[in-house]
C-alpha cells in the first residue's frame, strides 16, 4: 500500500502478485452500492478487492493518477491482473478510461473480462445514462453477452435502456438461431416486450406455449411488461389462456397475478 | 513417463507440436524468453513479446493439455544491443511478478562481451529482489571458458548456487559444474551438440542428481520431443524408473518451486481443454467444429 502511495508506477510490479498474494475466495454473495455503482459482492474475489484498495490509494496520493494508467494496466496485464483492473472500473463514475475498457472487452471473447467490466452490475446501464457510451455501442456489448448466453439480469437495469433497435438486434439473432435450429437466447423475450417492434408481442404470446419451462418463464415476464405498457383484451385473453394450460407452480402464481 | 520440458521455445513451434508433445507424456513446458532469431529494434516488441509468453501461448499450450511456465529476462545477445537493453531492464520488474513467471532466464553470455556481463550482472541482482531461481545460457562457442567465466561471476555477485540452473552443458562442464551445488541443464539436440545416446552415457557415470535435460526446441533444427527420445533411451540402457522421473519431473519442479510459485498437486491435473474457449477473441479451431477437432 505504502509502495503505490509513494510511486503509482509500482502499480504494475505490484498487482500481478495480488491474485497469489490475497487470493482467489470469493465474496459472500449480497447486492451492495459502492458509490455510484451497485454491484454483486459475490461476483468479487479477495484479489479483486485489494486490487480495488490498492489503485484506490494510489489514485487518492496522486491527483495526477489519470486513465491512461488504468488503461496501461489492462493491456499489459495478464488474465488476473486484467479482471482486477476491470472490476475496479466498474466501481468508478463513468469516464473515459471506462469508455475505452468498454472497447476493449467489446473485442475479446474471454468470459472473464467481459464478465468483470458489465456482469453483475449496473455498469453498462449507468454508461448508457452517462451519454458518453452510444446507445449502440451499449446494444452491442449486450447483444454479445446474449450471443454467449450470459443473462439478462446480470447486466443491472439495462432493460430501461431498451429501444427498437435493441430489440431488432435481439430479435435478429433470436431468428437467426431459429433458422439454424439452435437454441435462442433465453431472455429474448424477457427483454424485447420493453420496447416491442411488430412481431415482437406474436413472439412473446408464442413463448409463453414453449414447452420449456424457462422459456415460459422469460415469456410470462414479457407479457407482464406488455400489459402494464400495451394492455388490451388479446393480452388479457393470453394471460388467462397461459394460466389454465401452465403446470409450473411458480409460474401458475405468476400468472395468477396478471389476470 | 510423467515430464517437465524445462526449456522450450514454444513460440516458435506449431500446434502439431504441442500434440506430440502432449501424447509423449509432456505435461509441463517452460519457455525462457530468448531470442527470436532476429534483433529487435524496441522495447515494445519486446514488451509484447513477453505478453505473448504469459497470454496467447500459456493458452495454446493448455488447449493441448499441457501447463506452460515462463522465465522473463533479456537474452544474451540483445544485451549488446542499447537501442533495447537498459529499456528491457526497465520493464523486467513487472514481468517478474506475473503468475506463472518461475525464474530470471535465458540471462548468461554468448559472444561473452563486457556488455553481457555487466547485463548478467543486472539480472542476477533482479533474481535475488523478486526471490527468483535463474536459467543461465552459456556460449555455444568456447564453452568451457563461457562456463567458467559464468560460475565467477555468480560466485563474485554472491548469489547462491542452488538457484542457478547452468544450461546447454556437455561432458566437460559437468566435471566443472558437478560439485558446485548448482543443478546442471543439458540440451539435447537432433543432430549437434548432446544427442540421446551421449546423454544416456553422461547418465550413467554421473547419476540424476542435480541435472535436467531439456530439448531446448525454437526456430532452428531441433526436436520438441527430444526429452521422451531420451527417456526411451534412458529406459533401454536399464535405468530405473524412480532416476528417470527424478530426472525429467522431480528435479526440475524442485529447482524451479524455489520461486514459490510452482503448485505441483495443480500440475498433476490437467489443465482444461475446451477447445470452443477463446483467447482474446481468437479460439485455435479456425472455423472448425469443437467436436471434431
Ligand atoms: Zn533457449
Amino acid at each position: 500500500m505504502r509502495r503505490v502511495r509513494d510511486d503509482p508506477k509500482a502499480l504494475a510490479i505490484v498487482l500481478p502478485s495480488l491474485a497469489r498474494r490475497a487470493g482467489r475466495a470469493e465474496l459472500a454473495r449480497g447486492r451492495i452500492r459502492i458509490g455510484e455503482a451497485e454491484i454483486e459482492r459475490g461476483a468479487w474475489r479477495t484479489c479483486d478487492v485489494a486490487g480495488h484498495r490498492l489503485i484506490e490509494a494510489c489514485a487518492i496520493a496522486h491527483a495526477d493518477l489519470d486513465d491512461s494508467v488504468l488503461h496501461e494496466l489492462f493491456l499489459h496485464g495478464d488474465f488476473e491482473e486484467r479482471v482486477i483492473v476491470l472490476r475496479h472500473v466498474s466501481l468508478l463514475p463513468i469516464q473515459s478510461v471506462t469508455i475505452a475498457l468498454l472497447g476493449e472487452v467489446q473485442r475479446t471473447n474471454t468470459a472473464a473480462w467481459f464478465e468483470a467490466l458489465v456482469c453483475d452490475n449496473d455498469l453498462l446501464a449507468r454508461a448508457v445514462a452517462s451519454g458518453r457510451l452510444p446507445r449502440d455501442d451499449a446494444y452491442k456489448i449486450l447483444l454479445k453477452g446474449a450471443f454467449v448466453d450470459l443473462r439478462l439480469h446480470r447486466f443491472y437495469g439495462i432493460e430501461h435502456h431498451a429501444s427498437a433497435e435493441l430489440t431488432r438486434f435481439v430479435t435478429g439473432l433470436a431468428t437467426e438461431r431459429e433458422a439454424a435450429g439452435r437454441a435462442v437466447w433465453v431472455d429474448t423475450n424477457r427483454l424485447v416486450a420493453h420496447a416491442p417492434i411488430e412481431g415482437s408481442v406474436d413472439r412473446v404470446l408464442r413463448g409463453l406455449e414453449d414447452s420449456r419451462a424457462e422459456y415460459r418463464h422469460a415469456s410470462v415476464d414479457g407479457l407482464a411488461v406488455l400489459l402494464a405498457t400495451h394492455g388490451d383484451a388479446r393480452l388479457n385473453a393470453a394471460a388467462r389462456g397461459a394460466f389454465e394450460r401452465e403446470s409450473d407452480p411458480g409460474l401458475r402464481v405468476r400468472l395468477s397475478e396478471l389476470i | 513417463m510423467r515430464i517437465f520440458e524445462p526449456h522450450a521455445h514454444m513460440f516458435s513451434r506449431v500446434t502439431d507440436d504441442y500434440e506430440r508433445m502432449a501424447l509423449s507424456g509432456i505435461r509441463v513446458v517452460l519457455e525462457p524468453a530468448f531470442w527470436l532469431g532476429q534483433n529487435r529494434t524496441s522495447v515494445g516488441t519486446f514488451i509484447d513479446y513477453f505478453d505473448t509468453l504469459l497470454g496467447w501461448e500459456r493458452f495454446r499450450s493448455e488447449q493441448n493439455g499441457i501447463w506452460h511456465l515462463s522465465t522473463m529476462g533479456l537474452n544474451p545477445r540483445e544485451a549488446n544491443d542499447d537501442r533495447v537493453n537498459d529499456a528491457v531492464l526497465e520493464v523486467l520488474p513487472r514481468y517478474l511478478e506475473k503468475d506463472g513467471v518461475v525464474g530470471v532466464g535465458e540471462i548468461g553470455l554468448d559472444d561473452q562481451t563486457a556488455k553481457e556481463e555487466k547485463f548478467f550482472l543486472a539480472q542476477l541482482e533482479l533474481a535475488r529482489v523478486h526471490d527468483l531461481p535463474v536459467l543461465v545460457h552459456t556460449p555455444h562457442r568456447d564453452k568451457k571458458r563461457g562456463f567458467e567465466r559464468c560460475i565467477d561471476l555468480i560466485r563474485d555477485a554472491g548469489f547462491p548456487m542452488e538457484r542457478v540452473l547452468l544450461d546447454h552443458g556437455n561432458e566437460e562442464t559437468i566435471r566443472v559444474t558437478r560439485d558446485l551445488g548448482c543443478v546442471s541443464g543439458f540440451s539435447i539436440y537432433p543432430n549437434t551438440k548432446m544427442d540421446p545416446p551421449r546423454m544416456v552415457r553422461l547418465i550413467q557415470e554421473y547419476g540424476v542428481e542435480g541435472i535436467v535435460i531439456n530439448g531446448a526446441c525454437d526456430w532452428g533444427v531441433s526436436d520438441p520431443l527430444s526429452v521422451p527420445k531420451t527417456v526411451l533411451r534412458l529406459e533401454g540402457a536399464g535405468i530405473g524408473d524412480d532416476d528417470i522421473e527424478r530426472l525429467v519431473w522431480r528435479n526440475p519442479i524442485d529447482f524451479f518451486a524455489q520461486s514459490g510459485r510452482i503448485d505441483e498437486a495443480a500440475l498433476l491435473q490437467r489443465p482444461r481443454q475446451d477447445r470452443s474457449e477463446t483467447f482474446d477473441g481468437n479460439s485455435m479451431l479456425r472455423g472448425q467444429d469443437p467436436a471434431t477437432a
